[in-house]
């Protein structure tokens, strides 16, 4: 267990390594002072004669593998450089977004996953019926909608039109903070999120079932007595869940994706929407900043759905 | 071996008329088990032998409610068990029956088993599934008794061991403790050893036989390799192309078989007082059971028909050959002159195989 | 990321579309049945036709062409022209779908907007399998140092949100049609580069290719004579998913204001002014319309793309 999360973080490096190169060519490629990318919030409020030593320091006069060297260093002990439009530690700006992110990405997957397993499970069951074609379908225009169309259409129909929900934001501004207001305002960007979700779990999750459903183990059960229920159950659904936890973590990038733009639709103040507001205001170390924590995040995302996959199949030695 | 009486005057255990399961696929509809008709009595250990696709499989999973439907459909005149039309039963009342009164093991003991459950938990799952009263301890240690009965070694260690921890075997060793759980009536054994290597075999059917001694169940025993029914069963179901052509004791089926596919099947075995060379196989292959053939479904492969049109037009239905001996074939008293030709191929009489 | 389950399951989908596979048949005494023998082509092409919602799929696009090749007598205004006498006008006689805020007649907009979407869709499209193919061969036939490189960083690229990284090119190159293609390009190609190395892969062990080699053919002449006509189905089915994807990215991109230049028409760009909510609530005519075109188009190319893999697909039965 432990050799294996540590030849899965050797294999993540070279791959971090990779994003980092990535990231340091374009912080070369971009106008703006690179100096930006690797000092502090207190050296960027500091005089010029200091910003002139530090230039030195940081050796960005030396040849560039050396300054890949250097600020590859500079990363990997938190100093993602200071933002200029925000006056604050990138590191720190990101730090107060991965919140609000988290919150909204892990309720979109979990509406996804309450959603999409049963409508899987049942389709698969069901497999031919008017609701496997239906829910197939449904899949498929959910994945086939642009979810800015569908975010603008959430807010026309339940904001402006009904007034059931707020239009945007973290909570109601001046209201006294409270779990019911903080829902309201969560429920339509997680819905929204989790639409681009839905349709490859449905998929998987029914492909998975019909797999599972053909296996010798379950005409076994079968034969042995066990409810119908009990079968779909113990012996269906676990089973399926298996390769499920594989396509979760294939589905994070699209999903953190997914979140620059219902972050923008709805004013919530998160990752996404800092790095757009970065692009528009040509705050290159805030985007180098989220992309790196992006890849971060995906990469650990993927080793806890291995973990997972591994609690669930006893097969799977790490 | 030991004959276990054959008296047609006991009740039998369960009787089977006229089976029919079909199933419907993209190029049409195939006639899997076409009208068979037979019998198990009490402690009995019937031998079902056929090549594959000749339904063997298809009958015992249609009477176990297995088939799925669609594609498949089952119909019968009546599958009696204890008195009981299985094919009446609703679910609930079937769910009984499965694992409780009826219990099957499977070909193939690596896939069989889920592979995210311990073996342990699955044998428990058996015991408890009829047994609500059963608590979780004592299903254990019942499992744990079951384990040890069929030669599981240590078996305290493997009930908390998954399926890829086990050997095939060991597997099939854990298969058969599940399936006498319940102390079956009937057991249904559906090739239990072909997935396993030779010398596993033995152990295995050895513990076949341990059991059905322990338990006194009703026992079949399905295969294509006849070495092992002349081993194990007192009656032998001889079935080709979804029907029952021969059916005799064992005995009688080795020493004088009446129908001419069975000749075939004794004649390929391999056996080790012949040549390699002179191993026969039936010419021609299994015929297609979306369109079979007309009237004897082995005639374009029988060497009997002889150009006779009977065989073409007609259909055979199981006659009386001699005492429990029944066949369908037309020509079935031809039989012992058409042997001899095969013993003259051959080199060695066939026909005394069975080893007293 | 060396996640083997994740590959496992994406060789599974390339499998799937390669059609590889073989169909596993769970209780083959029960369903022998001898299947007549008909040419491949012949059986997809039929599987094709009776995928009804593929073949409507592929009426909607062709007619889609058609608007776009024909804009010019088709659109009933002048999609630029700003007329200052009708700002935000609701649908009439004269301006079926009305005016948005600078006069322009949004029906002619939506008309020429198709050329837009459509170029990205195709020229992205055929860009990323242009280079996919071309990495994917290189991989499986070069095999050694360089297959391993180039999967490694097959993973980096389908591990990563790269949408942000889009946004940051983008916004570094300018927004352009050319730019979303080359952008869309460079981060979609890993799926065609898996399928075809697999493909690559495959072929390479088949008897022929053997043969070949021993006969002396050099690799090149193996690739294109062998393994190029072998992935063309799947690269078909890929390439219609990637032309709806490029197409709801380009959607994405102009709608946050990344994409084609105003005043140039694009969908995505026109729904830029729903930001607004004002113009959300109350002139849902500027925005509905290009929002349901975007679904309807992708829509009805994953319907094309479904029905391709399921024609292509001899796992399937019909």
């Amino acid at each position: 267990m432990l050799r294996y999360l540590l030849r899965r973080i050797l294999i993540a490096i070279p791959v971090l390594l990779g994003i980092l190169f990535l990231a340091f060519v374009m912080t070369r490629a971009l106008p703006g002072d690179p100096l930006l990318m690797m000092m502090s919030i207190e050296e960027f409020e500091a005089s010029e004669e200091f910003l002139e030593t530090r230039r030195e320091q940081l050796g960005l006069s030396d040849p560039l593998p050396v300054q890949y060297i250097t600020w590859v260093g500079e990363v990997v002990q938190g100093n993602l450089g200071v933002s200029f439009h925000r006056r604050a530690n990138v590191a720190e700006v990101i730090a107060g977004r991965i919140g609000p992110t988290a919150l909204l990405t892990g309720t979109a997957v979990f509406m996804a996953l309450a959603v999409g397993i049963p409508t899987g499970v049942i389709a698969a069951i069901r497999q031919n019926s008017w609701f496997d074609y239906t829910s197939a379908a449904g899949s498929m225009l959910a994945i086939s909608i642009p979810n800015f169309f569908l975010g603008l259409m959430a807010i026309y129909v339940f904001s402006l039109q009904l007034g059931w929900l707020p239009t945007g934001g973290l909570n109601t501004l001046g209201a006294e903070p409270s779990f019911v207001d903080s829902l309201r305002h969560l429920i339509m960007p997680a819905g929204v999120l989790a639409a681009v979700l839905i349709g490859p779990y449905v998929r998987y999750t029914r492909q998975s079932m019909l797999d599972v459903l053909h296996q010798d183990y379950i005409t076994t059960a079968t034969a042995k007595g066990v409810k119908r229920s009990s079968i779909l159950i113990f012996h269906g659904l676990r089973n399926a869940l298996v390769p499920l936890t594989t396509v979760v973590a294939i589905q994070i990038p699209a999903l953190l994706a997914g979140t620059v733009i219902i972050e923008t639709i709805f004013t919530w103040p998160g990752m996404g929407q800092l790095v757009l507001e970065g692009i528009s205001r040509r705050d290159y170390p805030i985007i180098v900043g989220v992309v790196l924590v992006s890849a971060v995040l995906v990469m650990v995302f993927n080793l806890l759905a291995d973990l997972l996959a591994a609690v669930l199949d006893p097969r799977i030695r790490l | 071996m030991t004959q276990r009486p054959n008296d047609s005057s006991r009740e039998p255990l369960l009787e089977v008329r006229n089976l029919n399961t079909t199933f419907k696929t993209e190029t049409g509809t195939v006639q899997a088990v076409r009208g068979v008709n037979w019998e198990i009595y009490p402690g009995e250990f019937l031998g079902v032998v056929g090549e594959s696709g000749s339904g063997k499989s298809v009958t015992m999973a249609s009477i176990m409610g297995l088939v799925p439907t669609p594609p498949g459909s089952v119909g019968a005149d009546s599958v009696t068990f204890e008195g009981k039309d299985l094919l009446s039963l609703n679910e609930r009342q079937m769910r009984r029956i499965r694992g409780h009164e009826i219990s099957m093991i499977f070909q193939d003991p690596m896939t069989s088993f889920n592979p995210v459950h311990t073996i342990g938990n699955q044998i428990s799952e058996a015991i408890r599934v009829h047994d609500s009263k059963m608590t979780r301890r004592a299903a254990k240690k019942r499992s744990i008794e079951l384990l040890s009965l069929v030669g599981v070694p240590s078996p305290e260690v493997r009930f908390a061991q998954f399926p890829h921890e086990y050997s095939g075997g060991m597997r099939q060793r854990a298969m058969i403790a599940m399936a006498i759980a319940n102390q079956p009536k009937l057991i249904i054994a559906d090739e239990p050893t072909t997935a396993l290597d030779v010398t596993i075999q033995a152990q295995i059917l050895d513990v076949l036989n341990l059991i059905q001694e322990e338990t006194d169940a009703a026992t079949i025993l399905i295969t294509h390799d006849l070495g092992l029914i002349a081993e194990m069963s007192d009656r032998v179901l001889v079935m080709y192309a979804g029907k029952v052509v021969e059916t005799a004791t064992v005995f009688e089926l080795f020493a004088d078989p009446k129908h001419p596919y069975t000749l075939g099947l004794l004649a390929s075995l391999p056996r080790l007082d012949s040549q390699l060379d002179s191993l026969l196989s039936i010419p021609g292959q299994p015929p297609s059971l979306i369109t079979p053939p007309t009237g004897c479904s082995f005639h374009p492969r029988c060497d009997l028909t002889k150009g006779r049109s009977e065989c073409r037009s007609e259909l055979p239905v199981l006659v009386e050959a001699s005492n429990g001996h029944h066949t369908a074939c037309h020509f079935w008293d031809e039989m012992t002159e058409i042997a001899e030709v095969v013993t003259d191929t051959v080199g060695i009489d066939v026909r005394s195989s069975v080893e007293t | 990321m060396n996640d083997e389950r994740t590959e496992q399951i994406l060789d599974e989908e390339a499998q799937a579309l390669i059609g590889a596979g073989e169909a596993p048949d769970p209780r083959g005494d029960m369903k022998r049945a001898k299947a007549k023998i008909q040419s491949p082509g012949r059986i997809a092409w039929r599987r094709f036709l009776r995928h009804r919602l593929a073949l409507g799929g592929m009426v909607f696009v062709g007619i889609l062409f058609l608007v776009a090749i024909f804009a010019e007598f088709l659109a009933p205004y002048d999609p630029n022209v700003v007329n200052t006498s009708a700002f935000r006008t609701p649908p009439s006689s004269e301006h079926w779908l009305g005016t948005d805020s600078a006069g322009r007649d949004v029906l002619s907009r939506l008309i020429f907007g198709a050329r837009v979407s459509l170029t990205v869709g195709v020229a992205a499209a055929l860009s990323a399998l242009g280079l996919g193919t071309l990495l994917g061969l290189l991989a499986g036939v070069v095999g050694g140092w360089v297959d391993s490189f180039i999967m490694r960083a097959v993973d980096v690229f389908l591990s990563f949100p790269s949408l942000m990284l889009i946004l940051l090119l983008v916004a570094v190159l300018g927004p352009s049609i050319g730019t979303i293609v080359v952008v869309i390009a460079l981060f979609e190609w890993p799926t065609a580069a898996r399928i075809v190395r697999q493909m690559a892969l495959s072929v390479k062990e088949t008897d022929f290719v053997l043969s070949a080699r021993a006969v002396g053919s050099s690799r090149w002449r193996i690739m294109r004579k062998h393994v190029a006509p072998a992935v063309l189905s799947p690269l078909t089915v890929v390439g219609t998913l990637l032309a709806a994807q490029a197409i709801l990215l380009e959607a994405a991109l102009s709608f946050l204001g990344l994409g084609v230049k105003q005043p140039q028409a694009s969908w995505g760009g026109m729904l830029e002014e729903a930001k607004s909510l004002t113009i959300l609530e109350q002139m849902p005519w500027m925005w509905i319309p290009p929002g349901l075109t975007i679904a309807v188009t992708v829509l009805a190319i994953n319907f094309i793309g479904d029905g391709l893999r399921d024609a292509f697909d001899p796992r399937q039965q019909m």
